[in-house]
């Protein structure tokens, strides 16, 4: 009996334990408004445990407000009821089942949500491409997407506009994928309104040409604006009118612009006399446009101060630009870009030139100075371009057409004038074909140029005359033309072999006469004319050996050039003399990418002979106190050159980093040899053999703090150069050390205000002939503070700090800015005070080679300038 | 209803119809419309007062590679007091730019061209040489209307217009579990329910009192921030809230109302299938190919 006893006990007490457990708790309810008898539907109403954690049931109430609450478990007296819904306050209710009804009261409330807003990642990459998304990077402030590229992490942009990602010039800079202002980005970077934008494209090793995809892959970055839906395809018209004082300023703007995947156009005319240098718009930085043009006289004295260039540019321009971009069928494009631009440029302040010579004393010159730099340049390409998958195609004829003219006016113990009239003409033509293998190009080139330098009074005595004029004249003109013709020839499925020709032929004729009094009587002195033709036949003879697998490369080339130089100089009678040489060019490259790093390993050797200038036996006036000539001999050079480059990302954390290093040695066989008699300077390039060497290492780091809003940028670059220089007949040892830090801070406070602040602090020091000078500390410093306290107002203010260590009195200036932007409808008023405590100059202190300069600039004045822009369309 | 929550209601449907009707005069929109409608007045159900932004991730088959893939995009829950919607609110607008490039297209055809849609692979020298091939890339195309009122599931079709009619019921046997998590600073609590032949876990924000969440799912005591399959082909994830002014919910009553089986597999077509067109030698070809095969989400009725 006991032995079932036990048994029976547990077996009833489980039995008991799960009746307990199946009971049941009804509670029954309606939720009705506080006050009122209107029930409330779609109110939560949940009971929870005695901890108030774990609901146990739940109920949502019907049109009549009701519920009902099957609780299970363990019965208790007493429930904790808790009714919730988003038109309602939370209520909590203790009620009990033998309750009957239960009423429970609530307020009307709505629901506040903690929003959580969706962003896009500022940073996002896909392949090789690297989204920034503008908006995390815009401020209300920002009236171009220039102004939001130099905030982007990765990305530098130069002071006249060049972008640079990575610390590597941009190959390309594309607005939906079409290339439209071939080279002159300016245009886009400073009229492109942000908020057209969406991404802002980095597209890493970007190969343009189609048909070499995979084949050849270009260190180089290329940059492609993705507009916003609604910006694409519409057409942006937009007016500015601009007017201001002190005295009397302007500056006004008609632009139009149209951006498809198939046609694109930017239309543009601009006038200004703020100190908006809007001619820089017409840099092109391409490397295929650079000017074929040579530069003769050097009238230009003053330099620019290091600062910006509003603060100093007393300028008149008017600009007009025509782009236009037609997709005639897929992948083939026709672009046409025609561009004229007048400008007025003054400048007015004292020079002081230090020439320290080593046998002991300093030669001093100082002058007082005023300029006039009045350019007039028009400028047209045109571009046809198939880019298929098989073939690629092109053909670019670029002509431009220039007459400038600079004045200068300087006072010192003398006082004169010099006008360089320098009017040019340059036609140059590009073809190039290519397939999967097989590539050609030809390359035509014809310029002109025309220049003259006046002088009144001359300060050579023996150059003086009756009218005290002397005239410079120089008439120039090039032709050049090459074929070339390289291969890829795939050896093994990694390695392939790229050999290469290039004929070439180059002509330059040279005439130079220095004409005394306006009226043109030559000199009879045979040292101060040339009358010469040079001629270049040759060719480039190559091969380059390419590997590559997976993330790694190394590239190989083996490059020759036979040359075949012809100097005919009519005027010093000697018979055609021609010279054969033959110059290397090897070089080479490893490249490894891994996990974000990117390491590069470059050599190279060149070796060079200079060009049309070093063969001028006669002396060329480039300026009122400097006389060049060569001695007959042909400078060569050899230049070997090694750089290492480690570059970092992460996407993720939008961290960029390159760190570069490098070593150069360059030998030449000539030196140019400097002797001054009193201010006059007489320039010969002698036979000297000499060498010299710089290295320098540049790390560059830019990053998002994601918690700050905030994108940090630090650029840090040492170099040294070693060299010498012939003075007074000495030859001089010299070297410049320069340490430059550039930080810039970028911070956006929410959409109410954004603070950036950019800094260059240099430090330089040169030893000539192992002599040290003082060390020379330069900073220039800018802050500036954007406010948007409503929707279409905004507010900045802005601080400027020059510093240089060379100036013992007042080695600091300070300036400060102001500007109010208003949006009302489709019209922007833009208020500008500029210079607000009217400091009217600045001294620049800086060295070159065996020099020091001190230069004081006038500066603009206290402006207050209104601008009013209206979007037409 | 109370007095004071009636006149909010009425007064801001008043504001929504007066928008309307400025806008129509103004040729411009005053008024965000959610859902997949004309802007016809009556397509106005109600003022939406939430935005819940959700991205979906689902497992699909490249048709191309047969390998198994890993698709998002992002979807919409935007909750007014009594109904609410869930769809891609790219997808009418993304339609309609499409079919307006085939006007266009067709306008500038010179040879009659058929509106039969051909296999892509059968057309790729064509598309190749005529380079102006655009495809109706247009995403997710059902919405799924929510009324919590009437207790119904209304599924819509944008193209060719068909609803489908379910109850709710099925939402009533969620079990909650005792685990915690935290979704946008939400504190979150799991649920796991059977539903259409696949086992779901949701995580819902008691502090959020809307029985609502991402597709079908409903009927917790709190918004669905994420919900997930158990196999793993589906997952739901709130990556954004926010109140939203200015807004409605619009629903277009003039469908077709068709089965749950039609309607899947009528939906499905259209997901799976991407449509392009082109013009070439002044003919307009009409296009179609399957990039991706989806997978079910319902494989039974409930």
């Amino acid at each position: 009996m006991n032995r079932l006893a036990i048994p029976l006990l547990l077996l009833c007490a489980v039995f008991c334990a799960t009746l307990a457990h199946a009971q049941e708790a009804l509670l029954k309810g309606r939720v009705i408004i506080e006050g009122t008898e209107t029930p409330i539907a779609g109110v939560v109403v949940s009971v929870q445990d005695e901890t108030g954690g774990q609901i146990l049931a739940y109920s949502i109430t019907d049109d009549e407000g009701r519920f009902s609450l099957s609780v299970t478990g363990k019965l208790m007296e007493k429930y904790l009821l808790t009714a919730s819904s988003m038109m309602t306050e939370t209520v909590t209710a203790v009620a009990s089942p033998r309750d009957g009804t239960i009423l429970i009261p609530v307020k009307e409330k709505l629901l506040t949500l903690r929003e959580s807003r969706v962003q896009a990642p500022k940073v996002s990459a896909q392949g090789d491409t690297i989204n920034y998304n503008v908006a995390s990077y815009v401020n209300a402030d920002d009236k171009s997407i220039g102004e939001v590229l130099k905030r982007i992490p990765g990305i530098k942009v130069t002071s006249d506009g060049e972008v640079f990602y990575q610390n590597m010039q941009i190959s390309k800079f594309y607005v939906e994928g079409l290339d439209l202002m071939q080279g002159r980005y300016g245009l886009a970077t400073n009229n492109v309104d942000p908020s057209m934008v969406a991404t802002i494209q980095v597209l890493e090793n970007h190969q343009p040409i189609r048909v070499l995809e995979g084949m050849e892959i270009p260190p180089q970055a290329a940059i492609n604006l993705k507009l916003r839906k609604s910006a694409l395809g519409a057409f942006f018209l937009t007016a500015q009118g601009g007017l201001g004082f002190s005295p009397l300023l302007f500056s006004n703007e008609v632009l139009g612009m149209r951006f498809t995947q198939s046609q694109q156009n930017l239309l543009m005319y601009k006038n200004d006399n703020t100190g908006r240098d809007i001619t820089t718009e017409m840099t092109s930085f391409y490397g295929t446009s650079s000017s074929p043009l040579l530069s003769w006289f050097s009238p230009e004295v003053l330099g620019s101060p290091s600062m910006e260039k509003r603060q100093y540019l007393f300028n008149n321009a008017h600009l007009v630009s025509l782009n236009d971009l037609h997709l005639l069928k897929k992948d083939v494009t026709l672009t046409s870009n025609l561009h004229f631009f007048l400008d007025r440029q003054k400048k007015n302040g004292y020079y002081r030139q230090t020439i320290l010579d080593p046998a002991g004393g300093e030669l001093l010159i100082a002058e007082d100075v005023s300029s006039e730099l009045l350019r007039r340049e028009l400028a047209g390409t045109v571009t046809m371009e198939s880019n298929g998958k098989n073939r690629y195609l092109s053909n670019r004829t670029d002509a431009n057409l220039a007459w400038n003219q600079h004045d200068c006016f300087i006072v010192s113990d003398y006082s004169l004038t010099q006008t360089a009239t320098l009017p040019s003409v340059s036609v140059e033509n590009m073809f190039t074909y290519k397939t999967g293998q097989d590539r050609w190009s030809s390359h035509l080139l014809f310029s002109r140029q025309d220049n003259a330098l006046r002088v009144s009074p001359v300060l050579l005595e023996d150059l003086r005359n009756l009218d005290d004029v002397a005239i410079q004249q120089i008439l120039c003109s090039q032709f050049e033309a090459d074929v070339r013709y390289y291969r890829s020839i795939r050896l093994s499925r990694l390695l392939s072999l790229e050999p290469s020709i290039r004929p070439f032929v180059k002509r330059k004729s040279f005439v130079s006469d220095f004409i005394s009094g306006d009226y043109g009587v030559n000199l009879a002195a045979d040292t101060l004319s040339n009358n010469l033709i040079r001629t270049e036949l040759g060719t480039d003879i190559g091969g380059g050996l390419r590997f590559k697998k997976r993330k790694f490369t190394a590239y190989l080339s083996a490059s020759g050039q036979y040359l075949h130089v012809s100097r005919d100089n009519h005027l010093r009678t000697l018979s055609p003399t021609g010279q054969h040489y033959f110059l290397l060019s090897p070089g080479g490259y490893v490249e490894y990418s891994r996990r974000g790093f990117t390491y590069r390993l470059n050599a190279s050797y060149r070796q060079r002979i200079s060009d049309i200038r070093n063969d001028l036996t006669g002396y060329i006036m480039s300026s009122y106190r400097s006389f060049s000539r060569a001695d007959g001999v042909l400078p060569q050079s050899g230049r070997a050159s090694f750089d290492a480059l480690i570059q970092y990302k992460d996407i993720h954390s939008a961290f960029f980093s390159t760190l570069t290093a490098g070593y150069a040695l360059t030998h030449r066989n000539t030196l140019r040899s400097l002797s001054y008699e009193g201010v006059l300077c007489q320039a010969t390039e002698v036979e000297y053999p000499n060498n010299s060497d710089n290295w320098w290492a540049d790390i560059e780091l830019g990053t998002d703090i994601r918690e700050l809003s905030s994108t940090v940028k630090i650029n840090s670059r040492l170099s040294r150069t070693n060299a010498v220089t012939l003075y007074q007949g000495h030859a001089v040892d010299y070297s410049m050390n320069v340490l430059q830090v550039t930080p810039a801070l970028f911070t956006m406070f929410g959409s109410v205000a954004s603070l950036s602040y950019e800094a260059r602090y240099q430090l330089g020091r040169s030893l000539v002939a192992r002599k040290g000078t003082q060390l020379l500390h330069d900073l220039r410093q800018s802050a500036t503070v954007s406010l948007s306290p409503f929707k279409n107002a905004s507010i900045r203010l802005s601080c400027n700090h020059y510093y240089n260590s060379a100036l013992p009195s007042n080695p600091s200036r300070f300036f400060a800015h102001a500007g109010l932007s208003y949006k009302y409808k489709k019209t922007e008023w833009l208020l500008d005070w500029s210079n607000i405590f009217n400091t009217r100059e600045i001294i620049s202190y800086y060295y070159d080679d065996i020099s020091t300069y001190c230069t004081r600039y006038t500066l603009r004045p206290m402006e207050i300038l209104l601008r009013v822009r209206f979007t037409i369309l | 209803m109370h007095i004071e929550m009636k006149l909010y209601y009425y007064s801001f449907t008043i504001l929504c119809l007066c928008s309307y009707f400025c806008s129509t005069a103004q040729e411009k929109k005053v008024f965000q419309a959610y859902g997949y409608a004309t802007t016809s007045v009556e397509d106005i159900l109600e003022p939406a007062l939430y935005g819940i932004q959700y991205k979906r991730t689902q497992l699909a088959l490249d048709e191309q590679t047969k390998e198994t893939v890993c698709l998002t995009d992002t979807l919409i829950l935007a909750i007014g007091q009594r109904t609410s919607v869930f769809f891609n609110p790219t997808y009418v607008s993304r339609s309609k730019a499409w079919s307006k490039q085939n006007i266009k297209k067709l306008r500038q055809a010179t040879t009659p061209s058929s509106t039969d849609f051909a296999p892509l692979s059968s057309v790729m020298k064509e598309k190749d040489a005529a380079g102006d091939y655009i495809e109706n890339d247009c995403g997710e195309p059902t919405a799924i209307y929510k009324e919590r009122d009437r207790g119904v599931i209304t599924s819509f079709l944008w193209l060719p217009n068909i609803v489908c009619e379910q109850k709710n019921e099925a939402f009533r046997h969620w079990e909650i579990r005792p685990v915690q998590d935290t979704i946008l600073s939400y504190a979150c609590t799991r649920a796991d329910i059977h539903y259409a032949g696949r086992d779901y876990t949701a995580w819902y924000a008691p502090e959020i009192p809307i029985p609502d969440g991402p597709w079908k799912l409903q009927g917790l005591p709190g918004l669905i921030l994420k919900a997930e399959d158990k196999e793993g082909f589906f997952l739901f994830e709130a990556i954004g809230l926010e109140t939203l002014e200015n807004a409605c919910i619009t629903m277009n009553d003039d469908c077709e109302k068709v089965d749950l089986q039609y309607f899947n597999r009528t939906a499905k077509a259209e997901r799976s299938t991407r449509k392009g067109s082109f013009l070439f030698e002044g003919k307009v070809y009409f296009t179609e190919w399957k990039p991706y095969s989806y997978y079910e989400m319902e494989l039974t009725e409930d």
